[in-house]
């Protein structure tokens, strides 16, 4: 795992980035519905976000006793980034969090290695990572995970590397890879969870995008592949239309994630698109000058 | 001023980056170990003790009736609990999620007016969790 990091790290160093300005904007928005884009902030901007997740639109704790989800909290992310370069991106985050891990406070950051450009590089490349800290209050059982017995057990890290490219004048297609590194996991279970994940999006016109996205875990017992009977993981599929009104991003969605930050969907996805635990979402993305 | 900025962006990424090394553990948590309140509670069935809980908390009419309830599956028979048994959605719902006031199951009477009770006494809890750990018996 360290040396995983440290890899990453020398990449990004021995990559530099050009400085000139991309040809090709791949996505909108710096995050797709769940998972993050390649898409970096300009210098000296800073984005204010807001992310809701609704409860289950449909199935047993959906429909019309909730109003079908609106009248339940998934998930609730309230939070920043700003551009410290073109091509260098920080964020912080407060988080409700779904999975067992509660109350998260994230910090995340993104450099974009390679930007898709006439007569350059192909693709546009971006390294990100995001921790998160459990600021919860410990159970007094040693089998929770909740028990922090030392305050590394709060944490949970993640690192991708996303490659893009907007293969058509309205399409752009994103691929991704990584691993979340869980510092203490459930018996039986494996502290270096790998994806790989596709992103894409369609603009449908000037205002309007479509957006869609699937993070496949590939090991574990999140793993979609030969899962035993009784095991209740599920992969997280999100789809959503995204409208640019200028000044902000406004982006309504559906996913079976109850989790926003992928340091939660990815191990603690259990809900099903086909039991109806699909829920409504939105984020709302204001960009100011600095 | 350029040159700068890199400069103090390779030494927030360094910082990140021993930060991050440094708080790095691959832990395991123990497996989950049986109450000692399950050593006072006699083998339970579900024919003998679980039955008349899930009656009175859950297949009630308008809710796990296997009618026109509005909760899923017929609960008025082990059969018809069973795939939630196996499926991990009642250990979820009843014992996993039993303080969320909306998912916990049984729903608090202010998300479903029609719920008998928000929640199970503390007997009804304990022998459905050892039930449950000694892997739901008939």
């Amino acid at each position: 795992m360290k040396r995983t990091y440290l890899l990453l790290a020398v990449l990004s160093v021995s990559v530099a980035s050009n400085g000139q300005a991309p040809m090709f904007q791949t996505f909108r928005d710096r995050w797709v519905v769940n998972s993050p884009s390649v898409e970096t902030l300009p210098q000296r901007k800073l984005d204010a976000r807001i992310v809701h997740r609704f409860g289950d639109l449909a199935g047993d704790a959906g429909g019309w006793p909730t109003m079908y989800g609106l009248e339940n909290a998934s998930d609730v992310s309230l939070g920043f980034e700003y551009g410290f370069t073109n091509t260098l991106t920080f964020g912080a985050a407060r988080s409700k969090g779904a999975g067992p891990l509660r109350q998260l406070v994230s910090g995340s950051m993104k450099w974009r290695l390679l930007s898709q450009r006439p007569g350059g590089a192909p693709f546009t490349v971006t390294l990100f990572g995001l921790s998160t800290v459990s600021t919860a209050g410990r159970s007094e059982d040693p089998s929770s995970i909740n028990y922090f017995e030392v305050f590394q057990h709060r944490l949970v890290h993640h690192v991708s590397l996303l490659a893009a490219r907007r293969l058509a004048d309205r399409f752009s297609l994103q691929l991704s890879g990584g691993v979340t590194h869980r510092n203490v996991v459930p018996a039986g279970e494996v502290n270096d969870l790998f994806h790989a994940g596709v992103s894409w999006r369609w603009q449908v016109s000037r205002v309007l995008g479509i957006i869609g996205e699937a993070s496949v875990p590939l090991n574990g017992a999140q793993a979609p592949f030969d899962r035993p009977e009784g095991n209740t993981y599920r992969v997280p599929l999100g789809l959503g239309f995204e409208f640019d009104t200028g000044g902000h991003v406004f982006q309504l969605n559906f996913t079976n994630a109850t989790g926003i930050l992928p340091t939660d969907y990815l191990p603690y996805t259990r809900t099903d698109w086909t039991e109806g635990q699909f829920r409504l979402g939105f984020t709302i993305s204001r960009l100011f000058n600095l | 001023m350029k040159q700068g900025i890199m400069v103090a962006v390779v030494c927030l990424m360094g910082l990140q980056g021993l930060l991050t090394w440094q708080a790095c553990t691959s832990d395991e948590l123990p497996a989950p170990t049986k109450p000692a309140y399950c050593d006072t509670i006699s083998l339970t069935t579900y024919e003998n003790g679980i039955r008349s809980v899930i009656t009175n908390t859950c297949a009630y009419a308008g809710c796990h009736d296997g009618g026109t309830g509005i909760g899923p599956g017929d609960y008025t028979g082990y059969q018809g609990i069973l795939p939630h048994l196996v499926n991990g959605s009642f250990q979820e719902r009843v014992v996993n999620q039993q303080d969320d006031p909306v998912l916990g199951m049984p729903p608090d009477a202010s998300v479903y007016a029609e719920s008998r009770q928000d929640d199970l006494t503390e007997r009804e809890f304990q022998v459905l969790q050892c039930w449950l750990l000694e892997g739901y018996p008939e």
